[in-house]
Parts: C-alpha cells; sequence; structure tokens
C-alpha cells in the first residue's frame, strides 16, 4: 500500500507539508487559497495510489476539441475534463458546487460570482473574469457557434466587475441558472480572442478542430489534451495547475494520463473492459449486465454496479398521441379514455423485465422520477396499472365495438381503429423504444386497436414528429433531467419539441410563443406551471408549480411514459475510489479514481 | 493497348459525373438534412436553425448544391466541407485512408494467397476427404455474417485469455513511435481483421477457382498436350493460367467492396477505416463527406476493373491481339 503523497497545493500555497503523511497516515487538512477540495462523496480511501493511465471507452472519435462548435456527445464527454464550468454538479447527490466561481450572490435579477483565486489555464496564464465574459460573449450566447446556449441564456447580461468578479443580470427570473451554468464551460480568451473573426461570429466553430496541435488547447480542468490518433484514441494528461485536491491535500487527478480508446460497438466494450483494454464503462446494457455480473460473482476481477442515477441516465420512452389528428382517428386520440385504454393495455412490468432485464422501474406519471426533489405524490391516485379489462371497458364506454367479429374494433363508419406508430429501435441513451412499441402493439391487439409500427432512423425521427407532426403515434426516449424547468421545450405547449399539438404554438420573432386560441384548459394549466416554476427561484414554489404540470399529465395522459432504465457501470476491480454510495449512486469521476 | 487505356481513363469522366449526380438524388431522398439533429435538441432556438441552414445553404435548391459542389471539385479539386468536423473533407478522408488501404491490401492478398492454391489442390483432389473438407469450410465462410464472425473471434481470444482484442494495436502502442514491439502488437492484431473481412471473399474465389480448375482440366486442348508427350507439371501450368482468368475480372472488383462492403465488420473490430467513418457520416446527414466517400468507391472501382483488364490482356494473348 503506497500512503499519498502530499504534493503541489501546499508548495504552491505555502503551506508546510503534511508531516502525519510521513507516517503512513494521511489527515485531512485545509487546502490553500484558491483549492477546492472535492466531495467526500467520491471517496472511500484515504490512501489512493498516484501514476498511471486511466483508460475509458468511448463509441466514435470527437468531431472536434471546440465545446460550443456542434452537438456531439463525445465532445462533451472528453472535453468535459478539460474545461470547467463557474458551477458543477455533484456526480453522486446533483447538488450545485462552487467551481470556477468560488461564491455567489442573488440580488434580484443580478447574481453575482466570485471567482476562484489562483486558478491558472494549464498553460501557466492567470484565469480571470475576462474569460468568462469572452466565453459568454463569443460562445455560449453566440447564436452563430454550433453548440450555442442562447436559448437559456436569453438577453442575459455578462458584466465584469472587477478581474475577480463577474456580474450576470438576468432579463427574467431564471430558475434552472444554475443548472444552465454548469453545461458552460469557460475558455481561454488569451489563446482564442485573437482568432476569432470579428465581422464573421460563426468563426468561432472553426476554432480547435481535430487537426489542431493538441497542445493548443488549453483548459482549467483536472486534464488537458495531449494527443489524438484519428478513430483510435483521444490522449488526455494531468494538468499541471489543476486546482481539485482531496481532503488530504492531494492535487487531483491521481492518474498521469486518462484516454478515451475509440470502441463503436457496445459489444466490444465489454469484452475489451474483461480483457483489461478499458478500466470502467459506463453505458452496459441489460443482457450484458448479466454476463457481467456473473463473472464478478465468479471472482473475475470485474464489479458492475446498476442504479438510478441522481440525474440523466437511461432516457424514460414515452408514447406520444398526435392531439391535432383530424377525422375518426383524431377526435379518439383526443379522448382521454382512449389514452387511458391504452396505458392500460400497456405491460410496463414486460418491458422492465425482457427490454431491461429487471434493471429499470415502471414509471406512471411523468419523467420526474420518485427520488427527484420536484416529484408530486399526489399523481399516484392516477396510477394506471396494465389491466387488459379496465382497457376494454374504456373503449366499450367509448363506442368503437367490434361488430364484425374480427378481433379489430371499428368506428361507427366501419373503418378500423388502427393506428401507425412512429418510432426508432433505440434513442435516448439506450431507450430500447421499438421494442417497447412492440409490447404497446401486443397489447393494443388484445384490446381490438390494431397498431402498425413505422421504424425510421433516429436522425429522421424528429422530422416527423416535432418537426412537421406528421404521425398517429409516436415512441420516443427523451428527458431525464431532474432540472425540469431545462426540459421546458418538451413539456410545455410553446416548447419547440412539444410535439402532442404543435398548433399550440408558433415561431414569432424567432421565438416560440403559444397560440392562444389552440390551447386545451389543461394545456393551460400546464403552460401557466412552466412560466411559474421558472419565475421564482424559491424551491418550495417551484416543487409546487411543477407538481401542477404533473397533475395535469397524470390526469390528461398525453403522454404515456414508461420506464426508467437504471443506469449500469462496469469496473475492473483495480480501479479504486469507484463504489456504491449509501445513498445507492455509484461514484467515480475521472480525476478521484486511481489504479491500484 | 496504350490506346485502350487512353480510352478507358477518358471514359472516368462521364462516369464520375454521372456517378456524383446519383449519389446526391440518393442522399437528397434521405429524409431531413443536417439542420435536422438541430431539431431534436431542447436547447436550439429557431433563430439558429436558420443561421444553420443559411450557413450550410441547406435552403437552396438541390440543383444550386450540386452545381457548387461540383464546381469545387473541378476548378480546385475541392470536395466540399464536412459539417460536423468543420474541417475539409479531403483532409478527413486522408487521415483515414493510410488504414483502410492497408487492410483492404492485406486482405486482397490473402485471400488470392490462400484461394488460388487451395482451389487447384481442390481441383486436383476433386470429392477426396480434403476437398470435401475445403468446401464445407468455403460454405461456413461464405455463410456466417463478417461481424457475428467478429465478435466470435474476439470472444474466443479473451477466453483464450488473450490480453489485447480489437483495433489494430494495444492501447499503449496507439499513437506510440514505431518500434520493433510496436510492429509485433500490429501483426498480433491485424490478423484478426484480415482474417475477418477476407474470410467469405476467400471462400468464394476458392470455390471459383476450384470450378474453373475442374472445366479447364477437361479441356480438349489437355489432351493434346498429353499426347504430344508434355511434361504434366508444365500441362499444369497451362491450367492454371486457363482458369485464373476468370478471377482477374473478379479482382477488379474486390477493391470496393472490400471498402464498402465491411462497415459493419470495421465498427465491431473498431478499425480506424472508412467503412465506420462513412456510416456515421449518413447518420449525421453529413451531405458532402457521404458524396466524396461514394465517388472515392466509384473512382477505385473503374481504377480496380481498369487494372483487372490490363492484367487480363497480359495474361491472355487472345484479349491482346483483340
Amino acid at each position: 500500500m503506497i500512503v499519498s503523497v502530499v504534493t503541489g497545493a501546499f508548495a504552491k500555497g505555502g503551506q508546510e507539508v503534511n508531516k502525519a503523511a510521513d507516517q503512513g497516515k494521511p489527515t485531512v487538512v485545509e487546502p490553500a487559497e484558491g483549492f477546492k477540495v472535492v466531495s467526500s462523496e467520491l471517496f472511500n480511501t484515504d490512501s489512493p495510489v498516484k501514476g498511471g493511465t486511466l483508460r475509458l471507452a468511448l463509441d466514435a472519435t470527437i468531431q472536434t476539441w471546440n465545446y460550443y462548435s456542434g452537438i456531439d456527445n463525445n465532445t462533451y464527454t472528453v472535453m468535459a475534463n478539460v474545461h470547467d464550468g463557474l458551477v458543477e454538479e455533484n456526480p453522486v447527490t446533483g447538488e450545485f458546487e462552487p467551481a470556477l466561481a468560488e461564491s455567489w450572490d442573488l440580488d434580484g435579477l443580478e447574481i453575482t460570482f466570485h471567482l476562484r483565486k489562483n486558478v491558472k489555464w494549464s498553460d501557466g496564464e492567470a484565469f480571470n473574469a475576462d474569460d468568462v465574459v469572452f466565453t459568454f460573449v463569443n460562445f455560449a450566447m453566440n447564436a452563430n457557434a454550433g453548440g450555442s446556449q442562447v436559448n437559456r441564456y436569453g438577453e442575459t447580461e455578462v458584466l465584469k466587475v472587477d478581474d475577480m468578479t463577474v456580474k450576470f443580470v438576468l432579463p427574467a427570473v431564471t430558475a434552472p441558472f444554475l443548472s444552465y451554468l454548469t453545461a458552460t464551460k469557460i475558455f481561454p480568451e488569451h489563446i482564442l480572442a485573437s482568432r476569432i473573426d470579428p465581422n464573421d461570429p460563426g468563426s468561432v466553430n472553426n476554432l480547435w478542430t481535430t487537426d489542431v496541435d493538441p497542445s493548443m488547447i488549453v483548459g482549467t480542468g483536472p486534464f488537458v489534451p495531449s494527443g489524438l490518433v484519428v478513430d483510435q484514441k483521444i490522449a488526455l494528461k494531468a494538468n499541471p495547475y489543476s486546482w481539485r485536491v482531496d481532503a488530504w491535500g492531494n492535487v487531483l487527478p491521481y492518474v498521469d494520463a486518462l484516454e478515451y480508446i475509440v470502441i463503436p460497438d457496445a459489444s466490444t466494450m465489454t469484452l475489451r473492459l474483461k480483457a483489461g483494454e478499458v478500466d470502467y464503462i459506463t453505458s452496459v446494457s441489460g443482457g450484458e449486465y448479466t454476463t457481467l455480473k456473473q463473472d464478478e460473482l465468479a471472482g473475475k476481477p470485474v464489479k458492475v454496479f446498476a442504479y438510478l442515477p441522481p440525474n440523466g441516465g437511461v432516457s424514460i420512452p414515452h408514447v406520444a398521441f398526435n392531439l391535432q389528428l383530424e377525422g375518426n382517428k383524431g377526435e379518439l386520440l383526443r379522448d382521454r379514455r382512449f389514452r387511458y385504454a391504452m396505458e392500460y393495455a400497456l405491460d410496463k412490468s414486460r418491458v422492465v423485465e425482457e427490454l431491461f432485464n429487471t434493471l429499470a422501474t415502471e414509471i406512471y406519471g411523468t419523467s420526474v422520477l420518485p427520488n427527484y426533489y420536484f416529484y408530486n405524490r399526489e399523481i399516484e391516485q392516477y396510477k394506471r396499472e396494465f389491466n387488459l379489462g379496465k382497457a376494454n371497458k374504456l373503449l366499450d364506454e367509448i363506442g368503437v365495438v367490434d361488430s364484425d367479429g374480427d378481433g379489430i374494433r371499428e368506428f361507427s363508419n366501419g373503418e378500423d381503429v388502427a393506428f401507425v406508430l412512429t418510432t426508432t429501435k433505440t434513442s435516448g441513451n439506450g431507450s430500447p423504444d421499438g421494442d417497447v412499441a412492440l409490447i404497446l402493439k401486443e397489447g393494443a391487439q388484445k384490446v381490438g386497436v390494431k397498431i402498425d409500427l413505422n421504424i425510421v432512423e433516429a436522425a429522421s425521427l424528429g422530422g416527423l414528429l416535432w418537426g412537421s407532426a406528421n404521425y398517429e403515434i409516436g415512441l420516443r426516449g427523451f428527458g431525464n433531467n431532474n432540472e425540469v424547468g431545462s426540459r421546458k421545450g418538451l413539456w410545455s405547449p410553446d416548447g419547440n419539441l412539444y410535439y402532442v399539438h404543435t398548433k399550440a404554438h408558433k415561431v414569432v420573432n424567432e421565438q416560440y410563443v403559444i397560440v392562444e386560441d389552440e390551447l386545451f384548459d389543461w394545456e393551460w394549466d400546464v403552460y401557466n406551471a412552466f412560466i411559474e416554476g421558472a419565475a421564482t427561484m424559491d424551491l418550495e414554489k417551484r416543487k409546487e408549480a411543477y407538481g401542477a404540470w404533473q397533475l395535469a399529465y397524470a390526469k390528461e395522459a398525453p403522454y404515456i411514459y414508461v420506464a426508467k432504465g437504471k443506469s449500469i457501470t462496469a469496473v475492473r476491480a483495480e480501479v479504486g475510489n469507484f463504489f456504491l454510495s449509501e445513498s445507492g449512486v455509484a461514484a467515480f469521476s475521472p480525476y478521484t479514481v486511481f489504479k491500484k | 493497348m496504350l490506346s485502350f487505356i487512353i480510352r478507358r481513363i477518358l471514359i472516368f469522366i462521364p462516369m464520375m459525373f454521372l456517378v456524383s449526380l446519383v449519389s446526391f438524388v440518393i442522399i437528397e431522398l434521405q429524409p431531413g438534412d443536417y439542420a435536422s439533429q438541430y431539431i431534436d435538441s431542447p436547447g436550439i432556438t429557431p433563430e439558429q436553425i436558420k443561421i444553420i441552414v443559411d450557413r450550410f445553404a441547406l435552403d437552396k435548391s438541390p440543383a444550386y448544391r450540386y452545381g457548387v459542389w461540383i464546381k469545387g471539385i473541378v476548378t480546385d479539386f475541392d470536395f466540399g466541407y464536412s459539417f460536423s468536423y468543420k474541417r475539409p473533407v479531403s483532409d478527413l478522408i486522408g487521415e483515414r485512408m493510410g488504414w483502410t488501404v492497408t487492410i483492404a491490401l492485406l486482405s486482397i492478398i490473402v485471400q488470392w494467397a490462400l484461394a488460388v492454391p487451395l482451389g487447384i489442390y481442390s481441383a486436383m483432389h476433386p470429392y477426396s476427404r480434403s476437398d470435401m473438407a475445403l468446401t464445407f469450410i468455403s460454405f461456413v465462410g461464405v455463410s456466417i455474417p463478417e461481424f457475428f464472425f467478429a465478435i466470435m473471434l474476439m470472444y474466443l481470444l479473451l477466453n483464450m485469455g488473450v490480453g489485447s482484442i480489437g483495433g489494430l494495436f494495444s492501447p499503449e502502442f496507439i499513437g506510440a513511435p514505431f518500434s520493433f514491439v510496436k510492429l509485433l502488437d500490429f501483426l498480433a492484431h491485424v490478423w484478426v481483421p484480415v482474417a475477418v473481412v477476407s474470410l467469405a471473399g476467400l471462400a468464394g474465389l476458392m470455390r471459383v477457382m476450384r470450378g474453373n480448375m475442374l472445366d479447364t482440366v477437361n479441356a480438349p486442348f489437355v489432351n493434346s498436350l498429353r499426347a504430344k508427350g508434355i511434361d504434366e507439371k508444365k500441362i499444369r501450368r497451362h491450367i492454371v493460367k486457363n482458369a485464373i482468368n476468370p478471377m482477374v475480372s473478379i479482382a477488379g472488383m474486390q477493391l470496393p467492396t472490400i471498402f464498402s462492403g465491411t462497415i459493419i465488420a470495421a465498427i465491431v473490430l473498431g478499425l480506424p477505416t472508412m467503412g465506420p467513418f462513412f456510416y456515421k457520416a449518413l447518420l449525421n446527414h453529413d451531405q458532402h463527406l457521404v458524396m466524396a466517400f461514394l465517388l472515392f468507391i466509384a473512382f477505385i472501382t473503374q481504377i480496380g476493373n481498369l487494372l483487372s483488364d490490363i492484367a487480363l490482356a497480359i495474361l491472355d494473348p487472345r484479349i491482346r491481339m483483340k
């Protein structure tokens, strides 16, 4: 066992070395100014081993080193190790913690952030308020940047107060503001400012493409890029100016290098984990879980965890009904009894057992899970569990009966009650949409409703659903964020991705607004709930507002939410500080794990 | 011969135009475009989508976009700009060309080096036990999907205790400077993708060679040669030379098949080749990248056919005389 060695934090801060460490017993120490002690939830040992290379898997090479030039999950995954935001989210508890900002003050619509002192970029230059302003103006709030976040910040003003203080003036109360900041990574002004064409705001997209020398990529994160081998490996090395430490004064990360090995196929990822080429993988399927668990129980050097994360994870597949469809079909879809009947006909326990290998939870209500803060328990009275008898009764009540004895109900004009369900094979971090659709089809058939499946490529699905509302029933995995306000675009009638009733909104001056005459009564409740939820920072009031939304959805069932898959991670036994926390969530991060 | 080659090269130009047009039409038929993935994102505003559409001229007519793209190729040899990578398409394809050609050539060499002698042996010992065994193996080779064979092979290697599977190098050697140890590591890895990629083709080639040999062995000219008292070894050489003729035509079609027909296997094996890259480009609606790749496939198909025609002319004096 190698005793942890106290390093740069204290040399830089000028404090003396922790002498207790010399005697083999590390003690908790106060860090030097500007350093942050990483939350204790990520550690289960006080004796980590420093050094070595951590190897993780990536399903494709990064499209760019530039966090803001496009939508590429692999770029986000890799560059989250290189860049920091003002605020960060604890991966175990989901709570917001200081990052590049040490503290903040809220005063009405103004939030003042006090930046972390003594932070240096990986090239040794000092980090300051100019970098923050530069990032927001040229990247986060630049509509021409491919990965811009202007939709979140709108008309927010970002002002430099002094070198270590930045003030945000919000146009209106924006409750999810801290959540937005976790995804806004700060870029170095001294490196990039001179390379932006002032006459072409879109020129930011051409910065830090994959052909630049990785040493040009500068960040404040625990790692910095050191190499890229096309379609094979993305290499990072420990940032010598890292500002994160553990409780015992060790500068993080523990490992010297972090490498992402490009492995496009999920099954191959598991094989290479077993072979020891990869240290841990975070997107194991339910099927792979079984074999990995068998290996673990047989004493092989692999551990696998299944848990509900505090945020994110596998998206929840949901069934959507096109409420603006015309004719008999549209009338039937608009009748909530039919939507209830479809939920009664959907065997969610089969979804959990067969598609997720029992590693999922049935969902009744919305995408707000029972373990999320905003969950409204009142919706449980509207729980509609699998019951073909109730489904049949509701359909009989509506008046669609099987008059010709062919097993399919008919409308009054003799037309079969038949719908086309448009979906894709998988979406949303592994949501098994196509298979869920099949289970719904089988259940609906038993109650006399014919459903034909239209399986399209995932990239095309959006265009058919919210792009053109060219569908009858849709199914998609979407929405797994516990900050409800950040998902307004999906669930509020004025949202750009609200697709059960696209006529409820329109674009005016390049913003989505509601069409008042189109809204159903219950849609007003939903719309007002999201307005109220974003208009206050008071958590209790926000909870009440979002509770009203959940109640409206539970009563009206415009969507049927199906199941939430557990996140499954698998790790080699030689990786330390990777464990199941007391809250049941896997605790790990690239800068707190180590190689034994 | 020279005029034949020049004529064939001149035909390249109208052929490539035709292929570029067909590729463009097929891409246009795909639902959605590059901006579609942005529509899926909750954080994207209509203004941002409009900026993307304007930047990449996605709202212009297909004829306009095709014209601009073709003009770039003809005047500047510019194959366009990747929407996703924000880099010239030619750079991106060039980065992946090396390993693609390496794996393809190694696979072709292995296929021919094994298929021809095995086909000859099989034909010379027809319906023997060894011939039956080779026939069985070739049927299995043709029947097993490449990606399944790849997964199976990797699983077997894992269970045999092989430490590093998939890809072309062990992780520690990826990007490392060249060394003898790195070369050994490469050889220890590359045989898997070469075996996977060449298996189906090898099996098919072997059957064709066997069939050609059996046809030629019973040809009248063989009896004439025997009647003349020619040595059996020399007769066999004449038989092989005649039997291999049709194989040369097949060779011309192998390059494009190996490039484009092994995408799924390349994804499973984690190969840094153009196949998986092309597949990603298709999913991302990265139009210029997809069209450039299709043009490349068409180009090497024509090159392959030209080379096989030249080889045929060299091998067969009857074709030269024609």
